[in-house]
C-alpha cells in the first residue's frame, strides 16, 4: 500500500505539471497571437482583428489538443484513478490528439517558421513537453484500462467536427484573406506550406 | 480548377481522421494490453486485478 501511496503521489505531480504545461503553454500562445506573433497576415502585413484572431488561435490543432490535456489532466491530480463516461471520451481525444500534435509538428511542421523568446519557449510546451508528458504519463500512470470501443466512437466526434469546422473556416477565411494558401506570410517569419497546426 | 485549395483541406481533412482513428485504435488495444493500473476504493488504494 505504501508503494500504491507513493506512486499516487508521483501520478499527481506528474499531471499537475502536465496541467501546467498545456495550460501555461495553450494561455501564453494565445496573449502572443494577440500580440501579433507568429500570425498568418494578409499581403499588405496587416493584423487582423482580434476576433478573428481569437477564431483563429481556437481553431489550430494544437490548441484544442492541449485544452483538451490540460482539461483531463486536472481530474487526475486529486483523484490518480479518476473516472467516468465524459471524461473517458475526452482523455482518448486528448491522447490521440496530442500524439498527432507532437508527430505532426515534429516531423512535417517544425521548420516551417523559425520562433524565438517566449513564442520559442511556449511552442516547446505545446509541441513537445505536452505532447511527451502526456503519452509518458499514460504510459506509466494510466489510469488503465479506461477505453472501450464504444469510447473509441464516440471519440470519433471532435475530430469529424474539427474538420468540418475546418472545411467551414477555410472557405470563409481564404475568401476574405491570404492565410490559407502556399507560400503564406507571418508577422515573425514565411511559412511554405498551408498550416492549420 | 481548384484555386482555393478545397482539394487540398478534404484531402488533408481525411488524412487526419484516418490517422486519428488509427491511433485511436492503437490506444484502444494499448488499453486492455498493459497492466491495469491500481483503483482506489472506500479504504483507499488496491492493486488492480489483470484485464
Amino acid at each position: 500500500v505504501t508503494a500504491l501511496t507513493s506512486l499516487r503521489r508521483v501520478s499527481s505531480l506528474w499531471y499537475l505539471i502536465l496541467f501546467a504545461v498545456s495550460a501555461t503553454g495553450v494561455i501564453w500562445q494565445l496573449v502572443l497571437f494577440l500580440q501579433g506573433v507568429g500570425v498568418v497576415t494578409g499581403a499588405g502585413g496587416q493584423l487582423p482583428g482580434h476576433l478573428t484572431l481569437l477564431v483563429r488561435f481556437f481553431s489550430y490543432f494544437t490548441t484544442e489538443a492541449n485544452i483538451l490535456v490540460a482539461v483531463t489532466s486536472a481530474p487526475l491530480v486529486l483523484r490518480p484513478g479518476h473516472d467516468g463516461p465524459v471524461w473517458r471520451v475526452l482523455r482518448l481525444n486528448a491522447l490521440f490528439g496530442i500524439t498527432v500534435t507532437g508527430v505532426v509538428y515534429s516531423t512535417l511542421l517544425r521548420g516551417i517558421v523559425e520562433l524565438h523568446g517566449a513564442a520559442a519557449f511556449t511552442n516547446t510546451l505545446v509541441h513537445y513537453l505536452s505532447p511527451l508528458l502526456a503519452v509518458v504519463g499514460w504510459l506509466i500512470f494510466g489510469p488503465r484500462p479506461r477505453i472501450t470501443e464504444n469510447t473509441l466512437m464516440l471519440s470519433l466526434i471532435w475530430p469529424v467536427l474539427y474538420v468540418a469546422w475546418t472545411f467551414a473556416h477555410g472557405a470563409v477565411a481564404t475568401r476574405s484573406s491570404t492565410w490559407t494558401g502556399s507560400g503564406m506570410s507571418t508577422s515573425s517569419g514565411t511559412a511554405s506550406s498551408s498550416t492549420w497546426c | 480548377v481548384d484555386r482555393l485549395g478545397y482539394v487540398d483541406v478534404i484531402r488533408n481533412g481525411l488524412i487526419l481522421n484516418l490517422v486519428l482513428i488509427g491511433v485511436g485504435a492503437l490506444y484502444l488495444y494499448l488499453d486492455h494490453r498493459l497492466p491495469a493500473t491500481p483503483r482506489e476504493t472506500g479504504a483507499g488504494l488496491e492493486a488492480a486485478a489483470g484485464p
